[in-house]
């Protein structure tokens, strides 16, 4: 008869002991899925911070496309009063709209040779696209985050330990926006 | 295969691998404590352990003074470089490691560190000359990979394990064909022999087996890291086109680090054996591309070069 106690004793542990460190893998993967989030913020706030040196520049030779720059300007502020960690969808929205009107300053640009050979603006340009390839790949880290949150999420059995542990699925951070196929590439 | 499936097939085989290697250690241990007591058998993994400690404290010194290699501390050094590692380094979710340049002028890059603080990576000068950006992020990518695993950690070990078995299978040999072991068994005593001979050539072989399988693994991440196989893949299609040249720093010792094969494999032909550091690059670009239809492009796609035209057919 003590062997069943012992057996079910054993059983009993190892279900606990299964119990806790799932728990604590969803905790690190949503941690991690988090700090990612963050580092989005942090890589959206570097290309906010180039964007006023940009429209400068582009001013100082085309004075009168005075429509961009406000476009430019109007989408940098909501974007910047956006936040990505109380609101990744908006925004994501917000941020995707000052893509486009940075995409159009760019395209303006096209036409004013001088602005075009400026080292100035040759230098911004360059900036504001590597920028934005660090602002891929840390929405890419942050979607490889939600993918292993979520996977591990709705697999069995630690799917009944999320339930019970309060851990949502999150949202991957992607806006639907066909390809712009100027440079530069802002797909958000 | 999907990317995911290549990575945990590939982490499955190590781990099979990786036991194969402790059945041969216990092996000769067992063998070991057959002939001399398990006190000798005690000796030997100490002895094993304090390698694999002083390998992996001045491992990684050596193999960048070995590539001459020089610290790169800001990124007005190198930009392109700098770019593509931190890139890489974002997107994988790890701390930027530390970067150097090897006057080398082969294609090929390499990256060490026992752990993840200590770690960087280093580019040969022929590669920043070889490479676009895409295809430098690929290759970043690959090394960023291999960082994350810690797959120099691994490897580490699994040098030392080859080579203390290389070693005590020469001292047990000698013991034996020396000793006066007038109670031991003739037939065993043969046995033990054989299995000594052929169980350095099984560990080498064991040996390159996982770092086969941990390269295609870093290609895989690489992927997954990018979102862009079709970058590493241009890469592995323009350094394995490039003829061995002059110049190369790598050594047999550091050989296994490297990205690409070097020169001193590729001239003995031996890519695609058992005895290769490294998979053939065919398969490495054929997995590659096969990855590239299951991933969902988040770049503008650039048009493909002419040589990859041809692969894709």
């Amino acid at each position: 008869m003590s062997w069943l106690l012992i057996i079910l004793l054993v059983v009993l542990v190892a279900v606990i002991a299964y119990g806790v460190i799932t728990y604590n893998v969803l905790v690190r993967l949503r941690v991690a899925a988090e700090e990612a989030l963050s580092d989005i913020d942090v890589q959206l706030k570097r290309r906010h911070d180039l964007i006023p040196n940009l429209v400068e520049t582009v001013q100082g030779y085309a004075k009168h496309e005075s429509s961009v720059f406000e476009e430019v300007t109007k989408a940098r502020a909501e974007a910047m009063s956006s936040s990505v960690e109380k609101d990744p969808a908006g925004a994501a929205r917000a941020e995707n709209l000052l893509g486009g009107a940075l995409a159009n300053l760019m395209a303006v640009a096209e036409n004013y040779p001088d602005l075009k050979a400026s080292e100035n603006f040759l230098q911004l340009q360059a900036e504001l696209s590597a920028t934005e390839d660090k602002i891929a790949a840390s929405r890419r880290y942050y979607n490889t985050s939600v993918r292993s949150l979520n996977t591990k999420i709705q697999q069995f059995p630690a799917s009944l330990i999320a339930g019970v542990g309060g851990f949502d699925a999150l949202e991957f951070f992607e806006v639907e926006d066909p390809a712009e196929k100027e440079v530069p590439q802002v797909s958000f | 295969m999907t990317l995911l499936d290549q990575i945990r097939s590939n982490r499955r085989k190590t781990v099979l691998l990786f036991l194969g290697f402790f059945v041969l250690y216990a092996l000769i241990g067992v063998a070991l404590a057959y002939l001399w007591g398990t006190g000798a058998s005690l000796i030997v993994i100490a002895i094993a352990v304090i390698m694999i400690v002083a390998a992996l404290f001045f491992g990684d010194d050596m193999a960048v003074a070995v590539a001459r290699g020089k610290q790169i501390n800001g990124r007005e050094e190198a930009p392109e470089l700098w770019d593509a590692v931190e890139t890489t380094s974002l997107a994988a979710g790890l701390d930027m490691p530390r970067v150097f340049i090897s006057p080398d002028p082969t294609p090929n890059a390499f990256a060490a560190g026992r752990n993840k603080r200590q770690a960087l990576v280093c580019a040969n000068a022929g590669l920043l000359r070889m490479l676009d950006k895409e295809e430098l992020e690929g290759v970043m990518a690959h090394e960023i990979a291999h960082i994350k695993n810690q797959d120099v950690r691994l490897m580490t070990y699994v040098a030392v394990l080859a080579g203390s078995i290389a070693l005590l299978s020469y001292i047990v040999s000698r013991a034996i064909i020396f000793s006066d072991n007038r109670n031991a068994n003739p037939i065993i005593l043969v046995i033990a022999l054989v299995g000594i001979i052929l169980a350095p050539i099984a560990a080498t072989i064991i040996q390159l087996a996982i770092s086969r399988k941990r390269e295609f693994l870093a290609d895989a991440q690489a992927s997954d890291i990018t979102r862009y196989p079709q970058g590493l893949a241009s890469a592995l299609v323009r350094i394995s086109s490039t003829p061995p040249s002059r110049g190369e720093l790598g050594s047999p010792a550091t050989a296994h680090m490297y990205f690409s094969p070097l020169r001193l494999e590729r001239k003995r032909g031996l890519g695609g054996s058992l005895f290769s550091t490294h998979p053939p690059s065919e398969e490495r670009i054929e997995r590659l591309l096969e990855m590239a239809s299951g991933v969902p492009h988040e770049h503008n796609p650039r048009p493909l070069s002419s040589q990859m035209k041809n692969l894709l057919g």
